[in-house]
């Protein structure tokens, strides 16, 4: 915490919001009045709204630093000044060489803080308030401890931190509600092209290699949800992938709800192979598709995020898991505010070993499947008849709030790192213990 | 509401046509089209006094898609021109500035980021929506709104599917192996939507579209044509020659639109209370010959 030396006495104490009747009155004319272009925007009829911020929320926000504006009392007329500020614990710091703002602070005086991000285009904006006193603080040790560097060169410039004794902050939502460019529920095939008809139709296809030649067997199914939406992230393996399809088919079965798998860009790019996949409940991989996935539409997803690294890894590398991606579909997860379900499937990087292949660039290459090298190309569409056992781990949750527009980096790198070792964990025990039941 | 001062761009053409018509109505409308050729539209917008611009010349649609760019600057430099009377400015922009490529989200929205290869359709819609954006930024106390028309089908269509689905061709040219969604819009309704954006002083972005989407072979179902697959689609710069030659080859925008669709959210727009009266379904069954061949 900060070390706050308040010169003078506390002065102004009938402008205290302390015992204001309303809470959060301080937040509320900037966004009433908020006008984009010049212009009310409609919020009535708009399905959207204005949102009272939390005030978690609004000290995540302030975290996020950036320039905002200080107002003070002075006797003419309230002053107000651009400042570029951090937050520290409970306290706006910022440095200042301007007399009025440092004498307000030698005073104690009370002051007004005000942060606000606005996006012209979706037409939302938030704003932050934070009320309370202006104190002088000791730079030394906090000169090299803030991130807090002059951005007007060559002035000296002292720390002033105001106390955040109110905090709120409004939000005005983007509209929410379904679109009626969707298809409407229950068409078919659906706005994602996938068809319960065909399901069923490959599901007869799918059953008896599920039942008898890869024996699939599940645990910890009790993990997935039941209703509402939920990001499941499993790992990937073999040169021609079934994992997906297994483990789509059987969710579908054992549960009897949807699964929608997304796939790499270039798969949709096939002719006939692309729109099957649309049929069977493929989607691009793409994190607005994720979104609309896993919020609006409440399914479930399945990932794999180690993508054409996973299946083109060779089986030197088996069951140790890829580099992930960007965390993108993390990301969505965390925004949509879903649980994310790791599924460790053990015996996919068996049915399918590639024990070399020819290199494209340090990560990827064409793997060349053993299959392939005993019986030619057509081998590569084969897999060896071995148990592929499944096991669903306890959902990851997040302590992040649900529907922000912006996550830190820092935060989607730790979660999904989180994702991964619970998987990479999962994986080294299913596979030693199967070793000792072959053994 | 009556009383406004109406400049309506591009009324050589079926949309522009459109609005002017529907403006009649208790207002003052001044049409121009492309023989006026918007050099002297500054001096126009202040001898007429116009408080109203609506610019449906930015696309013209026949007989090739084309993106009328300057006409767009000179429109924006007409508004923004001191001691003007223009409040308010709209702009019928087209959903063809969304690429249509499989790594597209499924569902476009206005606050997407493009980034269109040079030379194409969606790459003139970004330069000039460009300008409009300045435009707003610029002058706070106008009230800029840019509407992304879905195809513009019916009984007039202009949009290139919907043009398919009413045209000539004995067959309707499909992708073998794809079956994109598509969403239309009636021309009606389009014209209709961006008298509801000066009328409303709306600013930003919105689609428009049609309800609900449809799959190309139910909206070649729909307009009683059989689909004819294309093999693969066609290289642009063959496509373009293919024009030139009048040889009804698929351009390059319409052979991706073919494979992968492109399909808006409307949701933005709906919220502002306007309704299309036909849906992207009742757009292409008006495009079936027993309509209009009797």
């Amino acid at each position: 915490m900060l070390q706050v030396t308040t010169h003078g006495s506390p002065t102004g104490s009938e402008t205290s919001r302390g015992t204001s009747p309303e809470p959060d009155r301080a937040g509320e004319p900037p966004l009433d009045d908020l006008d984009v272009g010049g212009h009310a925007v409609p919020t009535s009829d708009s399905g959207g709204g204005v949102e009272v911020l939390a005030r978690a929320e609004c000290l995540r926000l302030l975290g996020l630093g950036g320039v905002g504006r200080i107002s003070v009392p002075t006797v003419a007329a309230p002053a107000i000044r651009p400042v570029n500020f951090v937050l520290d614990g409970e306290h706006v710091v910022f440095r200042t060489g301007e007399t009025l703002l440092r004498t307000a602070s030698r005073q104690g005086r009370p002051a007004e803080f005000e942060i606000d991000g606005t996006s012209p285009i979706d037409h939302t904006a938030w704003s932050v308030i934070a009320t309370g006193r202006l104190a002088d603080v000791t730079p030394d040790e906090h000169e090299y401890r803030l991130p807090l560097r002059p951005w007007a060169p060559g002035v000296k410039q002292r720390f002033v931190a105001l106390s955040i004794d109110q905090l709120s902050g409004r939000r005005l939502a983007p509209v929410t509600r379904a679109s009626r460019a969707v298809a409407p529920a229950g068409s078919d095939p659906d706005d994602w092209g996938r068809s319960a008809a065909v399901r069923r139709a490959t599901g007869r296809l799918v059953n008896p290699v599920y039942r008898w030649w890869f024996r699939f067997s599940w645990s910890g199914l009790a993990n997935i949800p039941r209703h509402g939406g939920a990001l499941l992230v499993a790992n990937h393996a073999g040169a021609l992938p079934v994992d997906a399809m297994l483990t789509m088919h059987g969710i579908e079965k054992k549960l009897g709800r949807p699964v929608y798998g997304l796939h790499h860009r270039g798969l949709r790019e096939l002719p006939y192979l692309g729109t099957i996949l649309a049929r069977n409940g493929g989607v691009v991989a793409h994190p607005d598709n994720a979104l609309r996935l896993l919020r609006d539409e409440q399914q479930l997803v399945l990932v794999f995020p180690e993508g054409t690294k996973g299946t083109t890894k060779t089986y030197r590398d088996r069951y140790r898991l890829a580099r992930f991606g960007r965390g993108g579909f993390v990301e969505a997860a965390m925004r949509a505010g879903v649980p994310v379900v790791p599924i460790a499937i053990a015996g996919t990087e068996e049915s399918m070993p590639s024990p070399v292949r020819i290199p494209i660039d340090g990560e990827t290459g064409i793997p060349i499947p053993l299959q392939a090298l005993l019986l030619g190309p057509l081998g590569a569409f084969i897999h060896f008849p071995v148990k592929i056992e499944a096991h669903v781990l306890p959902p990851v949750v997040f302590d992040q709030p649900a529907g922000l527009d912006h996550y830190p980096p820092s935060e989607v790198a730790a979660a999904t790192e989180r994702v991964r070792s619970s998987l990479q964990a999962a994986l080294n025990g299913r596979t030693s213990a199967r070793r000792k039941v072959s053994a | 509401m009556s009383g406004r001062r109406t400049l309506v761009t591009g009324t050589d053409q079926p949309l522009g046509a459109a609005v002017a018509t529907r403006l009649r109505l208790g207002n003052e409308v001044v049409a121009i089209g492309e023989e006026f050729g918007y050099d002297d539209v500054a001096d126009l917008v202040m001898d007429e006094q116009i408080d109203t611009i609506i610019h449906a010349g930015l696309v013209r649609w026949c007989p090739q898609i084309s993106v009328d760019v300057i006409a767009t600057m000179r429109i924006a430099a007409a508004a923004s021109q001191p001691a003007s009377t223009v409040r308010n400015v709209i702009v019928a922009s087209s959903t063809m500035i969304y690429p249509a490529s499989s790594d597209a989200p499924r569902l476009h929205r206005e606050s997407q980021e493009l980034e269109p290869s040079g030379g194409s359709v969606a790459a003139g819609l970004v330069e000039a929506e460009g300008y409009v954006r300045s435009l707003a930024e610029a002058n706070s106390h106008l009230c800029v709104a840019i509407l992304r028309l879905a195809d513009l089908g019916g009984l007039r269509p202009q949009g290139p599917l919907s043009r398919l689905l009413r045209g000539g061709f004995p067959a309707l040219p499909a992708i073998a192996g794809f079956d994109p969604p598509v969403q239309l819009l009636d021309l009606d309704d389009a014209a209709a939507a961006l008298d509801h954006a000066a009328e409303r002083s709306l600013t930003g972005v919105y689609n428009v579209a049609g309800d609900g989407q449809l799959w190309w072979s139910a909206a070649a179902r729909l307009a009683s044509r059989r689909t004819f697959p294309v093999a693969v689609s066609t290289p642009s710069w063959m496509g373009l020659f293919a024009h030139r030659i009048g040889v009804p080859l698929l351009d390059p925008d319409t052979s991706d639109t073919l494979r992968f669709g492109r399909v808006a959210d409307t949701a933005k727009f709906e919220a502002t209370g306007f309704t299309p009266t036909r849906s992207s379904t009742q757009c292409a069954s008006d495009a079936r010959p027993s309509r209009y061949n009797k």
